[in-house]
Protein backbone atom coordinates (compact mmCIF):
# COMPACT_ATOMS: atom_id res chain seq x y z
CA UNK A 1 0.00 0.00 0.00
CA UNK A 2 2.78 2.18 0.88
CA UNK A 3 4.39 1.40 -2.08
CA UNK A 4 1.51 2.34 -4.40
CA UNK A 5 1.02 5.50 -2.56
CA UNK A 6 4.75 6.59 -3.53
CA UNK A 7 4.69 5.40 -7.24
CA UNK A 8 1.77 7.53 -7.43
CA UNK A 9 2.87 10.65 -5.79
CA UNK A 10 5.95 9.99 -7.16
CA UNK A 11 4.47 10.24 -10.79
CA UNK A 12 2.12 13.29 -10.22
CA UNK A 13 5.42 14.95 -8.91
CA UNK A 14 7.30 14.18 -11.93
CA UNK A 15 4.23 15.28 -14.30
CA UNK A 16 3.97 18.94 -12.74
CA UNK A 17 7.78 19.47 -12.59
CA UNK A 18 7.72 18.38 -16.36
CA UNK A 19 5.13 20.46 -17.44
CA UNK A 20 5.65 23.41 -15.86
CA UNK A 21 9.31 23.11 -17.15
CA UNK A 22 7.93 22.64 -20.77
CA UNK A 23 5.44 25.74 -20.05
CA UNK A 24 8.12 28.45 -18.75
CA UNK A 25 10.58 27.21 -21.79
CA UNK A 26 7.94 27.40 -24.37
CA UNK A 27 6.91 31.19 -23.27
CA UNK A 28 10.51 32.42 -22.41
CA UNK A 29 10.86 30.96 -26.25
CA UNK A 30 7.74 33.23 -27.03
CA UNK A 31 9.17 36.53 -25.61
CA UNK A 32 12.78 35.98 -26.29
CA UNK A 33 12.00 35.44 -30.46
CA UNK A 34 9.27 37.98 -30.98
CA UNK A 35 8.48 40.56 -28.34
CA UNK A 36 7.03 42.85 -30.68
CA UNK A 37 4.97 40.57 -32.17
CA UNK A 38 3.11 39.47 -29.17
CA UNK A 39 2.65 43.36 -28.15
CA UNK A 40 1.36 43.93 -31.97
CA UNK A 41 -0.62 41.50 -31.59
CA UNK A 42 -2.23 42.36 -28.07
CA UNK A 43 -2.85 46.02 -28.56
CA UNK A 44 -3.44 46.21 -32.36
CA UNK A 45 -4.91 49.36 -32.05
CA UNK A 46 -2.22 50.98 -30.64
CA UNK A 47 0.26 49.77 -33.75
CA UNK A 48 -1.39 50.34 -36.93
CA UNK A 49 -0.68 50.54 -40.24
CA UNK A 50 -1.71 52.72 -43.09
CA UNK A 51 -1.75 51.98 -46.88
CA UNK A 52 -3.02 54.00 -49.45
CA UNK A 53 -2.36 54.78 -53.37
CA UNK A 54 -0.57 57.99 -54.95
CA UNK A 55 -4.55 59.26 -55.85
CA UNK A 56 -2.53 61.34 -58.75
CA UNK A 57 -1.14 58.23 -60.17
CA UNK A 58 -4.42 56.07 -59.44
CA UNK A 59 -6.13 59.19 -61.48
CA UNK A 60 -4.13 58.86 -64.41
CA UNK A 61 -3.54 54.37 -64.30
CA UNK A 62 -6.60 54.23 -65.93
CA UNK A 63 -5.85 56.07 -69.11
CA UNK A 64 -2.84 55.37 -69.62
CA UNK A 65 -2.20 52.24 -72.18
CA UNK A 66 1.21 50.80 -71.11
CA UNK A 67 2.95 49.84 -67.97
CA UNK A 68 1.62 52.72 -65.68
CA UNK A 69 4.10 53.52 -62.61
CA UNK A 70 1.94 53.45 -59.19
CA UNK A 71 3.16 54.15 -56.01
CA UNK A 72 1.95 52.86 -52.51
CA UNK A 73 2.68 54.22 -49.41
CA UNK A 74 3.03 52.94 -46.10
CA UNK A 75 2.58 54.70 -43.09
CA UNK A 76 3.57 53.68 -39.72
CA UNK A 77 0.76 55.18 -36.97
CA UNK A 78 2.17 53.27 -34.29
CA UNK A 79 4.25 53.89 -31.22
CA UNK A 80 6.66 51.45 -32.48
CA UNK A 81 9.05 51.16 -35.42
CA UNK A 82 8.08 48.45 -37.75
CA UNK A 83 11.20 46.25 -38.71
CA UNK A 84 9.31 45.21 -41.99
CA UNK A 85 6.39 45.56 -43.79
CA UNK A 86 5.39 43.66 -46.80
CA UNK A 87 3.34 44.87 -49.43
CA UNK A 88 1.60 42.77 -52.23
CA UNK A 89 -0.51 44.57 -55.06
CA UNK A 90 -2.67 42.15 -56.47
CA UNK A 91 -3.90 42.91 -59.99
CA UNK A 92 -6.63 41.21 -61.86
CA UNK A 93 -10.08 42.12 -64.07
CA UNK A 94 -13.18 43.01 -62.74
CA UNK A 95 -14.30 40.19 -65.12
CA UNK A 96 -14.84 37.31 -63.21
CA UNK A 97 -14.54 35.09 -66.21
CA UNK A 98 -11.08 36.13 -66.32
CA UNK A 99 -9.07 34.35 -63.60
CA UNK A 100 -6.01 35.99 -64.49
CA UNK A 101 -4.09 37.76 -61.11
CA UNK A 102 -0.85 39.16 -61.42
CA UNK A 103 1.08 39.98 -58.38
CA UNK A 104 3.58 42.65 -57.10
CA UNK A 105 5.49 42.08 -54.15
CA UNK A 106 8.19 44.74 -52.38
CA UNK A 107 9.19 45.35 -48.64
CA UNK A 108 9.32 48.59 -46.90
CA UNK A 109 12.24 48.16 -43.83
CA UNK A 110 12.87 50.19 -40.46
CA UNK A 111 9.37 52.20 -40.88
CA UNK A 112 10.14 54.87 -38.08
CA UNK A 113 6.70 56.19 -35.51
CA UNK A 114 4.69 58.79 -38.16
CA UNK A 115 7.21 57.86 -41.00
CA UNK A 116 5.91 56.91 -44.46
CA UNK A 117 7.32 54.30 -46.93
CA UNK A 118 7.23 54.17 -50.90
CA UNK A 119 6.96 51.46 -52.86
CA UNK A 120 7.14 51.95 -56.94
CA UNK A 121 5.47 49.05 -59.17
CA UNK A 122 5.74 49.46 -62.44
CA UNK A 123 2.37 47.80 -63.53
CA UNK A 124 1.08 45.23 -66.61
CA UNK A 125 -2.14 46.23 -67.74
CA UNK A 126 -3.99 45.16 -70.58
CA UNK A 127 -5.68 47.43 -73.27
CA UNK A 128 -8.72 49.34 -72.03
CA UNK A 129 -11.13 48.09 -74.65
CA UNK A 130 -10.14 44.54 -73.32
CA UNK A 131 -10.80 45.48 -69.58
CA UNK A 132 -13.48 48.44 -68.75
CA UNK A 133 -12.59 47.66 -65.12
CA UNK A 134 -9.78 46.81 -63.11
CA UNK A 135 -9.00 46.43 -59.73
CA UNK A 136 -6.06 46.54 -57.72
CA UNK A 137 -5.85 45.13 -54.72
CA UNK A 138 -3.27 46.10 -51.98
CA UNK A 139 -1.87 44.41 -48.56
CA UNK A 140 0.58 45.56 -46.12
CA UNK A 141 1.36 43.38 -42.88
CA UNK A 142 4.33 42.91 -40.49
CA UNK A 143 5.69 39.68 -39.66
CA UNK A 144 3.40 40.31 -36.56
CA UNK A 145 0.33 40.37 -38.17
CA UNK A 146 -0.51 44.12 -38.23
CA UNK A 147 -2.09 44.60 -41.56
CA UNK A 148 -4.01 46.87 -43.75
CA UNK A 149 -5.80 46.71 -47.05
CA UNK A 150 -6.71 49.21 -49.86
CA UNK A 151 -8.55 48.31 -52.81
CA UNK A 152 -8.86 50.14 -55.97
CA UNK A 153 -11.61 49.98 -58.77
CA UNK A 154 -10.15 51.60 -62.30
CA UNK A 155 -12.84 52.43 -64.61
CA UNK A 156 -11.40 52.94 -67.96
CA UNK B 1 10.45 -0.20 -10.88
CA UNK B 2 9.72 -2.24 -14.20
CA UNK B 3 6.73 0.37 -14.52
CA UNK B 4 7.78 3.59 -13.40
CA UNK B 5 10.07 4.91 -16.01
CA UNK B 6 7.45 4.17 -18.50
CA UNK B 7 4.69 6.03 -16.90
CA UNK B 8 6.47 9.10 -16.11
CA UNK B 9 7.89 9.26 -19.88
CA UNK B 10 4.28 8.26 -20.94
CA UNK B 11 2.81 11.26 -18.77
CA UNK B 12 6.13 13.70 -19.68
CA UNK B 13 5.01 13.13 -23.07
CA UNK B 14 1.56 14.40 -22.65
CA UNK B 15 2.55 17.36 -21.20
CA UNK B 16 5.08 18.48 -23.75
CA UNK B 17 2.01 18.20 -26.48
CA UNK B 18 0.00 19.81 -24.36
CA UNK B 19 2.48 22.94 -23.92
CA UNK B 20 3.34 22.81 -27.66
CA UNK B 21 -0.26 22.75 -28.78
CA UNK B 22 -1.23 25.68 -26.27
CA UNK B 23 1.48 27.62 -28.17
CA UNK B 24 1.02 26.99 -31.14
CA UNK B 25 -2.70 27.86 -31.28
CA UNK B 26 -2.04 31.46 -29.39
CA UNK B 27 0.77 31.68 -32.15
CA UNK B 28 -1.85 31.00 -35.03
CA UNK B 29 -4.38 33.31 -33.14
CA UNK B 30 -1.48 36.47 -33.41
CA UNK B 31 -1.86 35.72 -36.94
CA UNK B 32 -5.06 35.92 -37.37
CA UNK B 33 -6.31 38.98 -35.69
CA UNK B 34 -5.69 41.63 -37.54
CA UNK B 35 -7.13 40.68 -40.64
CA UNK B 36 -10.67 41.93 -41.66
CA UNK B 37 -13.43 39.56 -41.17
CA UNK B 38 -15.78 39.82 -44.61
CA UNK B 39 -18.49 41.57 -43.68
CA UNK B 40 -21.30 42.79 -45.96
CA UNK B 41 -22.17 46.57 -46.06
CA UNK B 42 -25.87 47.06 -45.16
CA UNK B 43 -26.09 50.92 -46.61
CA UNK B 44 -27.63 49.68 -50.25
CA UNK B 45 -28.45 52.99 -51.47
CA UNK B 46 -31.84 51.58 -52.77
CA UNK B 47 -33.94 52.02 -49.22
CA UNK B 48 -34.30 50.67 -46.12
CA UNK B 49 -35.24 46.97 -45.84
CA UNK B 50 -33.04 45.51 -48.68
CA UNK B 51 -30.59 43.18 -48.51
CA UNK B 52 -27.45 42.39 -50.43
CA UNK B 53 -27.21 38.91 -51.70
CA UNK B 54 -23.82 39.23 -53.03
CA UNK B 55 -20.79 41.12 -53.21
CA UNK B 56 -17.63 41.39 -55.10
CA UNK B 57 -16.83 41.90 -58.59
CA UNK B 58 -18.78 40.16 -61.72
CA UNK B 59 -21.05 41.69 -63.50
CA UNK B 60 -24.51 39.90 -62.52
CA UNK B 61 -27.50 39.57 -64.10
CA UNK B 62 -30.86 36.87 -64.64
CA UNK B 63 -30.86 35.87 -60.42
CA UNK B 64 -33.46 32.72 -60.14
CA UNK B 65 -34.51 31.46 -56.71
CA UNK B 66 -34.68 27.80 -56.43
CA UNK B 67 -37.94 26.20 -55.61
CA UNK B 68 -37.19 25.99 -51.71
CA UNK B 69 -35.97 29.42 -51.66
CA UNK B 70 -32.75 28.52 -50.22
CA UNK B 71 -30.56 29.47 -53.00
CA UNK B 72 -29.94 31.14 -55.90
CA UNK B 73 -28.27 31.30 -58.97
CA UNK B 74 -27.31 34.22 -61.31
CA UNK B 75 -25.50 34.97 -64.10
CA UNK B 76 -21.66 36.57 -63.56
CA UNK B 77 -20.15 37.52 -66.27
CA UNK B 78 -21.82 35.44 -68.91
CA UNK B 79 -21.76 31.89 -66.79
CA UNK B 80 -23.93 30.50 -64.50
CA UNK B 81 -23.24 30.51 -60.70
CA UNK B 82 -25.23 29.67 -57.42
CA UNK B 83 -24.94 29.92 -53.68
CA UNK B 84 -27.23 29.31 -50.94
CA UNK B 85 -28.69 32.85 -49.89
CA UNK B 86 -26.76 32.87 -46.24
CA UNK B 87 -23.55 32.44 -48.19
CA UNK B 88 -21.47 34.60 -49.82
CA UNK B 89 -19.74 32.48 -52.18
CA UNK B 90 -20.50 31.20 -55.48
CA UNK B 91 -20.48 27.95 -56.95
CA UNK B 92 -19.82 28.17 -60.77
CA UNK B 93 -22.16 25.71 -62.90
CA UNK B 94 -21.00 26.15 -66.75
CA UNK B 95 -17.65 26.67 -67.95
CA UNK B 96 -16.32 30.57 -67.58
CA UNK B 97 -16.91 31.53 -71.39
CA UNK B 98 -20.48 29.89 -71.66
CA UNK B 99 -22.09 33.19 -72.70
CA UNK B 100 -25.75 32.38 -71.14
CA UNK B 101 -28.06 34.94 -71.61
CA UNK B 102 -30.88 33.38 -68.86
CA UNK B 103 -31.54 31.12 -65.89
CA UNK B 104 -34.27 29.59 -64.89
CA UNK B 105 -34.20 27.34 -61.76
CA UNK B 106 -37.56 24.73 -61.48
CA UNK B 107 -38.18 21.46 -60.56
CA UNK B 108 -35.95 21.22 -57.88
CA UNK B 109 -32.75 22.24 -55.77
CA UNK B 110 -30.65 20.54 -59.13
CA UNK B 111 -33.17 21.60 -61.87
CA UNK B 112 -31.18 24.96 -63.16
CA UNK B 113 -32.35 25.38 -66.96
CA UNK B 114 -29.97 28.05 -68.98
CA UNK B 115 -30.53 29.95 -72.30
CA UNK B 116 -27.22 30.57 -73.45
CA UNK B 117 -25.10 30.41 -76.90
CA UNK B 118 -22.83 27.99 -75.22
CA UNK B 119 -18.98 27.79 -75.13
CA UNK B 120 -17.43 28.23 -78.50
CA UNK B 121 -21.02 29.15 -79.93
CA UNK B 122 -20.92 32.85 -81.34
CA UNK B 123 -24.27 34.59 -79.91
CA UNK B 124 -27.01 34.93 -82.23
CA UNK B 125 -30.22 36.98 -80.82
CA UNK B 126 -32.26 36.63 -83.98
CA UNK B 127 -31.48 32.92 -84.28
CA UNK B 128 -32.37 32.25 -80.73
CA UNK B 129 -30.12 30.67 -78.20
CA UNK B 130 -29.65 27.16 -77.31
CA UNK B 131 -31.65 25.97 -73.77
CA UNK B 132 -29.40 23.67 -71.49
CA UNK B 133 -30.29 22.03 -68.18
CA UNK B 134 -27.81 21.07 -65.56
CA UNK B 135 -26.81 17.39 -64.97
CA UNK B 136 -28.99 15.86 -62.06
CA UNK B 137 -25.99 14.69 -59.09
CA UNK B 138 -23.50 16.45 -60.72
CA UNK B 139 -23.17 18.94 -58.90
CA UNK B 140 -19.50 20.67 -59.48
CA UNK B 141 -18.69 18.90 -62.57
CA UNK B 142 -20.12 21.94 -64.85
CA UNK B 143 -21.95 18.79 -66.58
CA UNK B 144 -24.94 20.52 -68.80
CA UNK B 145 -27.39 18.71 -71.85
CA UNK B 146 -28.61 20.59 -74.43
CA UNK B 147 -32.72 20.59 -74.23
CA UNK B 148 -33.60 22.33 -77.31
CA UNK B 149 -31.64 24.99 -80.42
CA UNK B 150 -33.08 28.15 -81.59
CA UNK B 151 -34.55 28.91 -78.14
CA UNK B 152 -36.01 32.32 -78.07
CA UNK B 153 -37.73 32.39 -74.30
CA UNK B 154 -38.30 30.63 -71.30
CA UNK B 155 -40.62 31.37 -68.42
CA UNK B 156 -41.21 28.55 -65.37
CA UNK B 157 -44.92 27.86 -64.70
CA UNK B 158 -46.15 29.37 -61.20
CA UNK B 159 -45.34 26.45 -59.14
CA UNK B 160 -41.99 25.90 -60.71
CA UNK B 161 -42.86 22.65 -61.58
CA UNK B 162 -42.36 22.80 -65.19
CA UNK B 163 -40.82 25.30 -67.54
CA UNK B 164 -42.30 26.45 -71.02
CA UNK B 165 -39.69 27.41 -73.75
CA UNK B 166 -40.60 29.31 -77.26
CA UNK B 167 -38.63 28.28 -80.14
CA UNK B 168 -37.76 29.09 -83.74
CA UNK B 169 -39.18 25.87 -85.77
CA UNK B 170 -38.95 27.74 -89.13
CA UNK B 171 -38.37 31.49 -90.56
CA UNK B 172 -41.27 32.80 -89.40
CA UNK B 173 -42.59 30.30 -87.15
CA UNK B 174 -42.63 29.77 -83.45
CA UNK B 175 -43.66 26.71 -81.00
CA UNK B 176 -43.64 26.40 -78.01
CA UNK B 177 -42.31 23.38 -75.76
CA UNK B 178 -43.13 22.34 -72.35
CA UNK B 179 -39.97 20.52 -70.43
CA UNK B 180 -41.17 18.35 -67.68
CA UNK B 181 -38.99 17.26 -64.63
CA UNK B 182 -39.12 13.10 -65.63
CA UNK B 183 -39.11 13.87 -69.94
CA UNK B 184 -35.85 13.12 -72.05
CA UNK B 185 -37.24 15.82 -74.06
CA UNK B 186 -38.89 18.87 -74.45
CA UNK B 187 -43.15 17.73 -75.03
CA UNK B 188 -44.03 20.67 -78.35
CA UNK B 189 -47.75 21.87 -78.29
CA UNK B 190 -49.25 20.76 -81.29
CA UNK B 191 -50.11 24.37 -83.09
CA UNK B 192 -47.49 27.13 -83.99
CA UNK B 193 -47.52 30.57 -83.99
CA UNK B 194 -46.75 32.59 -86.55
CA UNK B 195 -43.94 35.39 -86.26
CA UNK B 196 -41.13 35.04 -83.56
CA UNK B 197 -42.16 34.78 -80.22
CA UNK B 198 -40.34 37.71 -78.28
CA UNK B 199 -41.23 37.03 -74.84
CA UNK B 200 -43.98 34.93 -72.36
CA UNK B 201 -45.00 34.21 -69.24
CA UNK B 202 -47.01 31.85 -67.76
CA UNK B 203 -50.57 32.25 -65.70
CA UNK B 204 -51.21 31.07 -62.49
CA UNK B 205 -53.15 27.98 -63.00
CA UNK B 206 -50.25 26.47 -65.90
CA UNK B 207 -53.42 26.66 -68.46
CA UNK B 208 -52.31 29.88 -70.51
CA UNK B 209 -49.07 31.47 -71.69
CA UNK B 210 -49.10 35.36 -72.31
CA UNK B 211 -47.08 35.69 -76.01
CA UNK B 212 -45.34 39.22 -77.19
CA UNK B 213 -44.51 37.95 -81.41
CA UNK B 214 -43.13 40.07 -83.83
CA UNK B 215 -45.06 38.84 -87.09
CA UNK B 216 -43.53 38.77 -90.31
CA UNK B 217 -44.16 42.36 -91.36
CA UNK B 218 -42.55 43.09 -88.26
CA UNK B 219 -45.56 44.06 -86.36
CA UNK B 220 -46.12 42.93 -82.51
CA UNK B 221 -48.98 41.49 -81.25
CA UNK B 222 -50.05 39.65 -78.09
CA UNK B 223 -51.40 36.17 -78.06
CA UNK B 224 -52.78 34.04 -75.20
CA UNK B 225 -51.58 30.53 -76.39
CA UNK B 226 -54.31 28.23 -74.42
CA UNK B 227 -51.60 25.30 -73.22
CA UNK B 228 -54.13 22.57 -72.56
CA UNK B 229 -55.53 22.64 -76.02
CA UNK B 230 -52.36 24.04 -77.69
CA UNK B 231 -54.11 26.61 -79.55
CA UNK B 232 -53.01 30.31 -80.12
CA UNK B 233 -55.56 32.72 -80.04
CA UNK B 234 -54.52 36.18 -80.96
CA UNK B 235 -55.50 39.09 -78.64
CA UNK B 236 -54.16 42.40 -79.95
CA UNK B 237 -51.91 43.84 -82.97
CA UNK B 238 -50.26 46.78 -82.24
CA UNK B 239 -49.49 49.87 -84.23
CA UNK B 240 -46.92 49.41 -87.29
CA UNK B 241 -44.17 51.77 -84.96
CA UNK B 242 -44.90 49.96 -81.62
CA UNK B 243 -43.29 47.49 -80.43
CA UNK B 244 -43.43 45.38 -77.09
CA UNK B 245 -40.40 45.26 -75.13
CA UNK B 246 -39.93 42.12 -72.37
CA UNK B 247 -42.83 39.53 -71.93
CA UNK B 248 -46.01 40.34 -70.96
CA UNK B 249 -47.04 39.62 -67.48
CA UNK B 250 -50.16 37.69 -66.94
CA UNK B 251 -52.02 38.42 -63.57
CA UNK B 252 -55.28 38.14 -61.63
CA UNK B 253 -55.97 41.69 -63.60
CA UNK B 254 -55.39 40.43 -67.13
CA UNK B 255 -52.01 40.73 -69.34
CA UNK B 256 -50.33 43.90 -68.73
CA UNK B 257 -47.25 44.72 -71.26
CA UNK B 258 -45.08 47.74 -72.12
CA UNK B 259 -44.64 48.95 -75.47
CA UNK B 260 -43.76 52.61 -77.29
CA UNK B 261 -42.50 53.61 -80.35
CA UNK B 262 -40.04 51.32 -81.79
CA UNK B 263 -37.36 54.75 -83.18
CA UNK B 264 -36.85 55.82 -79.71
CA UNK B 265 -34.39 54.45 -77.02
CA UNK B 266 -37.32 53.41 -74.34
CA UNK B 267 -37.77 56.39 -72.77
CA UNK B 268 -41.70 56.97 -73.57
CA UNK B 269 -42.59 53.41 -73.00
CA UNK B 270 -46.06 52.84 -71.65
CA UNK B 271 -47.45 50.25 -69.67
CA UNK B 272 -51.00 49.00 -70.13
CA UNK B 273 -53.20 46.43 -69.92
CA UNK B 274 -55.17 44.06 -71.57
CA UNK B 275 -58.26 43.24 -69.15
CA UNK B 276 -59.73 39.45 -69.07
CA UNK B 277 -61.83 38.35 -71.93
CA UNK B 278 -60.93 41.51 -73.81
CA UNK B 279 -59.24 42.76 -76.98
CA UNK B 280 -59.06 46.23 -75.96
CA UNK B 281 -55.33 47.16 -74.14
CA UNK B 282 -55.75 50.63 -72.26
CA UNK B 283 -52.92 52.60 -70.56
CA UNK B 284 -52.79 51.53 -66.92
CA UNK B 285 -53.34 54.96 -65.52
CA UNK B 286 -52.74 54.49 -61.34
CA UNK B 287 -48.93 54.17 -62.42
CA UNK B 288 -49.01 58.46 -63.34
CA UNK B 289 -49.07 59.77 -66.80
CA UNK B 290 -45.22 60.62 -66.85
CA UNK B 291 -44.43 57.45 -65.88
CA UNK B 292 -41.72 55.11 -67.97
CA UNK B 293 -42.23 51.95 -67.76
CA UNK B 294 -38.81 49.39 -68.39
CA UNK B 295 -39.80 45.74 -66.93
CA UNK B 296 -42.49 43.74 -65.31
CA UNK B 297 -42.22 40.77 -63.59
CA UNK B 298 -45.82 39.01 -61.78
CA UNK B 299 -45.67 37.29 -59.00
CA UNK B 300 -45.69 33.90 -57.77
CA UNK B 301 -49.69 33.94 -57.48
CA UNK B 302 -49.72 36.45 -60.63
CA UNK B 303 -51.47 38.42 -57.80
CA UNK B 304 -49.03 41.41 -57.89
CA UNK B 305 -46.67 43.03 -60.36
CA UNK B 306 -43.37 44.05 -59.50
CA UNK B 307 -42.35 46.79 -62.25
CA UNK B 308 -39.21 48.52 -63.04
CA UNK B 309 -39.63 52.05 -63.98
CA UNK B 310 -39.02 55.73 -63.59
CA UNK B 311 -41.68 58.22 -62.44
CA UNK B 312 -40.75 60.75 -65.21
CA UNK B 313 -38.17 60.48 -67.80
CA UNK B 314 -35.77 62.73 -65.86
CA UNK B 315 -36.19 61.02 -62.59
CA UNK B 316 -33.98 57.20 -61.31
CA UNK B 317 -34.90 53.94 -62.14
CA UNK B 318 -37.21 52.33 -58.71
CA UNK B 319 -38.81 49.25 -57.99
CA UNK B 320 -42.52 49.68 -57.75
CA UNK B 321 -45.32 46.80 -56.80
CA UNK B 322 -48.73 47.16 -58.70
CA UNK B 323 -52.02 45.47 -57.32
CA UNK B 324 -54.29 44.74 -60.20
CA UNK B 325 -57.22 44.09 -57.51
CA UNK B 326 -57.10 47.23 -56.04
CA UNK B 327 -55.17 49.32 -58.34
CA UNK B 328 -52.90 50.09 -55.63
CA UNK B 329 -49.39 51.40 -57.33
CA UNK B 330 -46.56 51.50 -54.56
CA UNK B 331 -42.50 52.34 -54.85
CA UNK B 332 -40.67 49.74 -53.00
CA UNK B 333 -37.32 51.08 -53.50
CA UNK B 334 -36.01 54.35 -52.76
CA UNK B 335 -33.12 55.03 -55.53
CA UNK B 336 -30.67 56.99 -54.14
CA UNK B 337 -27.65 57.07 -56.93
CA UNK B 338 -27.71 53.10 -57.75
CA UNK B 339 -27.91 52.38 -61.79
CA UNK B 340 -30.94 49.17 -61.73
CA UNK B 341 -30.76 47.21 -64.27
CA UNK B 342 -33.41 46.61 -66.60
CA UNK B 343 -35.23 43.73 -68.37
CA UNK B 344 -37.75 41.26 -66.78
CA UNK B 345 -35.17 38.91 -66.19
CA UNK B 346 -33.16 40.83 -63.79
CA UNK B 347 -35.78 40.56 -61.60
CA UNK B 348 -36.55 37.30 -59.17
CA UNK B 349 -39.75 37.11 -56.73
CA UNK B 350 -38.82 34.89 -54.35
CA UNK B 351 -41.12 31.77 -54.69
CA UNK B 352 -43.16 33.02 -51.37
CA UNK B 353 -43.76 36.05 -53.29
CA UNK B 354 -42.10 37.91 -49.89
CA UNK B 355 -39.51 39.50 -51.84
CA UNK B 356 -38.16 40.63 -54.92
CA UNK B 357 -34.45 40.51 -56.02
CA UNK B 358 -32.98 43.23 -58.50
CA UNK B 359 -29.90 44.17 -59.91
CA UNK B 360 -27.98 47.25 -59.32
CA UNK B 361 -24.60 49.36 -58.51
CA UNK B 362 -23.18 52.31 -58.34
CA UNK B 363 -23.98 54.88 -60.60
CA UNK B 364 -20.46 56.54 -59.99
CA UNK B 365 -18.12 55.55 -62.53
CA UNK B 366 -15.22 57.16 -60.91
CA UNK B 367 -12.14 55.62 -60.19
CA UNK B 368 -12.16 54.77 -56.26
CA UNK B 369 -10.30 53.48 -53.14
CA UNK B 370 -11.41 51.77 -50.36
CA UNK B 371 -10.45 49.79 -47.21
CA UNK B 372 -11.46 46.66 -47.98
CA UNK B 373 -10.78 43.07 -50.01
CA UNK B 374 -12.18 43.88 -53.51
CA UNK B 375 -14.86 40.65 -52.75
CA UNK B 376 -16.55 43.04 -49.56
CA UNK B 377 -17.15 45.39 -52.09
CA UNK B 378 -21.28 45.97 -53.07
CA UNK B 379 -22.06 48.85 -54.94
CA UNK B 380 -18.89 49.44 -57.32
CA UNK B 381 -20.16 46.13 -59.05
CA UNK B 382 -23.29 45.19 -59.95
CA UNK B 383 -25.23 43.02 -57.31
CA UNK B 384 -27.67 41.51 -56.16
CA UNK B 385 -30.09 43.12 -53.60
CA UNK B 386 -33.52 41.80 -52.10
CA UNK B 387 -36.04 44.35 -51.60
CA UNK B 388 -39.15 42.83 -49.22
CA UNK B 389 -42.26 43.85 -51.04
CA UNK B 390 -44.25 43.75 -47.37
Amino acid sequence: MRLLLFWTLGTAVAFALTAGAFLLLASLAGDSSAGSIQGDARQPNRHTLHLDFDKDQLEEVGGQEENPSLNLIVRNNGDRTLSKVNVVLVSFSADTSNPDKQYYRATVEDLKVGQSGRVNLDLELPAAEQEKQWVLEARAATPSGVSAIKTAVIER
Amino acid sequence: MRYKIPLTLVLSAVAVLLAGCAQQTQGEATSMQPLTAPQQEQDTDLGPGTRPLSNGPGNKSSPSWSPSGENIAAIIDGYVAEKSSRSSDFERQTTRDFNATRVEWVFSEKGLFLLGSGKSEAPAQEKGFSLYRTLPGDSGSLGLEKLQENTLAISSTADKRNLIAAYRSSPNESRLALVRRDEKRPLTYPRSIEGTVTGLSVSADGAHAALAVREKDGRFAIYDYHLSEGEPELLTRLDKDQKVSGAPQWTVGGIYYIAGKKDETGDRNNLYRLPPDSRDPRPVSVVGKDFVASSLKSSPDREELAILGRRSSGSSTNLYLLRPKDASFNALTSNDGMKIKTGGENMAWSPDGESVVIVAQSSSSETGAYDKYADELLKTFYNLYEVPVR
